[in-house]
């Protein structure tokens, strides 16, 4: 039996070369996705724990329903012939190995029932947000301004300019342009303040999933390395917030448009001051 | 030698100035632009014609996208203003308070002797799905409204934060509220002419958490107009002129998060600071203002940032009933604020001009009166405080 831990919201199993990692939610016998969770998330995930344990690790294969150029993005990962696959199974786990694909068993004692009709309504909420009809009519982030920040949105990607700076900017407060640099913030922090916004008050993005959610909650974080940011909470794991709880960035779905997902950071309560 | 702000060569006057009604409107916008400078050109005291006018500036966010593009030359050629140079000016909710602003400088700069400044926006005949999007677009959209937030998020996260730092509850904002209820009942204007009772504020439908529904202003149409004339041209249009005695804004960043604090506002404190020097004055000399009250705690940081109270205590100061009318140290609000007289973006700046004219001419409804009221000041936010226009009047020059 192999020794199950939780990473990021997501369970994880290794054997040797072989990791695998799927959602803690079950409806019935099956493994579904949290409400703001897909294979890409949950792959990100699983690469940053392997980048952090091993010294260093590479992707020669990535399974179709997984989105290549976010993964990259958030991980900054590189392809080699004799890197890693990833393999996404029927439910909502996927697998990365070396050379041959292991069997692993869910854990189904670590997972917890998931509210069927709650899960069933965001399903389709992102259908119907998925739809390629599906567009702001006001503010509006394009896909070339979301493209620009993914690295920056992603993986914390700053600059290192007289202090940290993080979201980057063009210039500094005296004029001076910043050239870009490559460095990462820690995706730790504490919580300066919070608020949960009614589904009235969230922005028309989060239109169709935030009644179902019955609002959306949102941090001010001031990161361990320094740059302050605000970041939704993960949408699957209830939590009300307190100012001073220590927080983790991770990966998760934030909405859809014009057909596609927008990715971006929302951060998971990880010690309750 | 040149003063240390601005140029003071000439003076500048309000000799008019008028608004619609502010609410749900069934005038489209060329007809509240229409009605608010109609009540503007009515309240000159001597003859006026619009062909006397030199340029306008007009405040619009545009909310809808309906008239995004020369949204100026449309609505003044509805006012007798056709042939005149005349542009749109944005800055969020602040787009009039800085229309004022040009049309300050456009006298003080010699080319122009008569200027009109107004603003107007038209919100309430969009779908709710189509109104959501438009009160998103003045944040940093790329980052602020990807992580779940528009202005009532933001303003939440500034209240949460200044209940931790200062010893201030929510209860201190629901004061607020009902005080500008209260201010706000007599106002024929006011979008929403209630009285609201302590404990209904307190228990009003959670919007952004702490804010409540009472901690939020309404949702407006609306139009305000104002016409300023040079010193040497203002008898021609009136013996009770209000002069405009300072003029000042300033910026901030954007985003929250880059902001080195959440719990004041720079912009403001910068173009307070230059505005008093500029007049030669102090908070103490301010006998009424009209503040940029988008959400309670708005007003709150405001009371500190413009020198009502001091840091952290703005609390205290709305527990004791400091910004009431004829009973505090300085009536904030006298027209209900954006709270009750209402919030048509656009036009909230120059709208908050329109009350300070009246108050200092005597002319409001009587039981609105602000006694012995001398000096008056404008604050005008945009966003969550990212644009600023503070403006401080005077019946004497």
């Amino acid at each position: 039996m192999q020794v199950t831990r939780m990473w990021q919201g997501y369970l994880i199993q290794s054997n040797g070369d072989n990791h695998f990692i799927n959602s803690p939610w079950k409806l019935g016998n099956e493994c579904v996705f949290g409400y703001d969770s897909d294979y890409t998330t949950m792959a990100i995930s699983l690469i940053r724990l392997l980048s952090i344990e091993k010294s260093s690790i590479s992707l020669s294969s990535i399974d179709e329903k997984i989105n290549q150029q976010t993964i990259i993005a958030a991980t900054q990962i590189e392809f080699d012939p004799s890197g890693y696959h990833i393999k996404c199974n029927d439910d909502a786990s996927l697998q990365v190995y070396l050379h041959e694909e292991l069997v692993f068993d869910l854990a189904f004692d670590n997972m917890q029932g998931i509210d069927e009709e709650k899960y069933i309504k965001i399903s389709n909420a992102w259908q119907e947000e998925s739809n390629i009809m599906n567009t702001s009519q006001g503010a509006y982030v394009s896909g070339q301004q979301y493209d620009q920040t993914l690295e920056s949105r992603l993986s914390l990607v700053a600059q290192n300019h007289q202090g940290i700076i993080w979201p980057q900017r063009q210039m500094d407060s005296e004029g001076t342009y910043i050239t870009k640099s490559f460095i990462k913030i820690k995706p730790f922090g504490t919580v300066t303040s919070w608020t949960r916004l009614s589904a009235a008050g969230a922005p028309s993005e989060f239109a169709v999933r935030a009644p179902i959610l019955g609002g959306i909650s949102s941090v001010m974080v001031e990161t361990s390395d320094g740059p302050n940011g605000v970041f939704l909470l993960v949408d699957d794991i209830p939590t009300s917030p307190k100012i001073g709880d220590s927080v983790e960035i991770v990966v998760r779905m934030l909405y859809a448009q014009e057909g596609v997902v927008r990715y971006g950071t929302k951060a998971i309560i990880t010690n309750q001051s | 030698m040149l003063p240390a702000y601005g140029l003071h060569m000439v003076d500048v006057a309000i000799v008019g100035a008028g608004q619609t009604k502010y609410g749900n409107h069934q005038l489209g916008m060329k007809g509240m632009w229409a009605e608010a400078a109609r009540c503007a050109f009515d309240s000159v005291d001597k003859d006026f014609y619009p062909k006397q006018i030199d340029e306008a500036f007009i405040g619009s966010v545009a909310f809808g996208g309906g008239q995004l593009g020369n949204t100026a030359a449309l609505l003044t050629e509805h006012s007798g203003m056709q042939g005149k140079p005349v542009r749109r000016v944005e800055n969020a909710c602040a787009s009039s308070g800085f229309a004022l602003r040009d049309a300050w400088m456009a006298i003080k700069s010699g080319q122009a002797d008569v200027v009109v400044a107004g603003g107007i926006e038209k919100m309430n005949d969009l779908t709710p799905e189509r109104k959501r999007y438009w009160l998103g677009v003045s944040g940093d959209t790329e980052w602020e409204r990807l992580a779940g937030l528009t202005f009532p998020g933001t303003y939440a996260l500034m209240a949460r934060r200044y209940f931790h730092e200062f010893d201030s509850t929510h209860d201190d904002l629901v004061h607020i509220s009902v005080k500008n209820h209260h201010h706000g009942l007599e106002n024929n204007v006011a979008h929403i002419r209630k009285d609201v009772s302590f404990d209904k504020a307190k228990s009003g439908f959670m919007v952004a958490d702490p804010l409540t529904l009472y901690d939020c202003c309404p949702t407006s149409d609306g139009a305000s107009c104002v016409i300023l004339a040079a010193d040497h041209v203002v008898k021609q249009y009136t013996d009770d002129p209000v002069w405009i005695n300072a003029s000042a804004a300033a910026s901030d960043y954007l985003a929250l998060h880059d902001r080195p604090s959440i719990t004041q506002l720079l912009a403001t404190q910068i173009a307070a600071k230059k505005a008093y020097s500029m007049a030669g004055m102090t908070a103490k000399d301010i006998d009424l203002a009209e503040v940029h009250d988008c959400f309670t705690i708005a007003e709150l940081l405001a009371t500190e940032d413009l020198g009502f109270a001091n840091r952290g205590e703005a609390g205290l100061f709305a527990r004791e009933g400091r910004g009431r009318r004829n009973e505090g140290d300085v009536c904030i609000n006298p027209s209900g604020g954006l709270k009750s007289k209402g919030h048509p973006l656009g036009a909230t700046g120059t709208g908050q001009t329109v009350e300070i004219f009246k108050q200092l001419r005597g002319e409001v409804e009587s039981v609105r009166q602000v006694k012995d009221a001398e000096v008056a000041l404008s604050h005008n936010v945009g966003g969550s405080g990212a644009t600023c226009a503070v403006h401080v009047y005077g019946r004497e020059k």
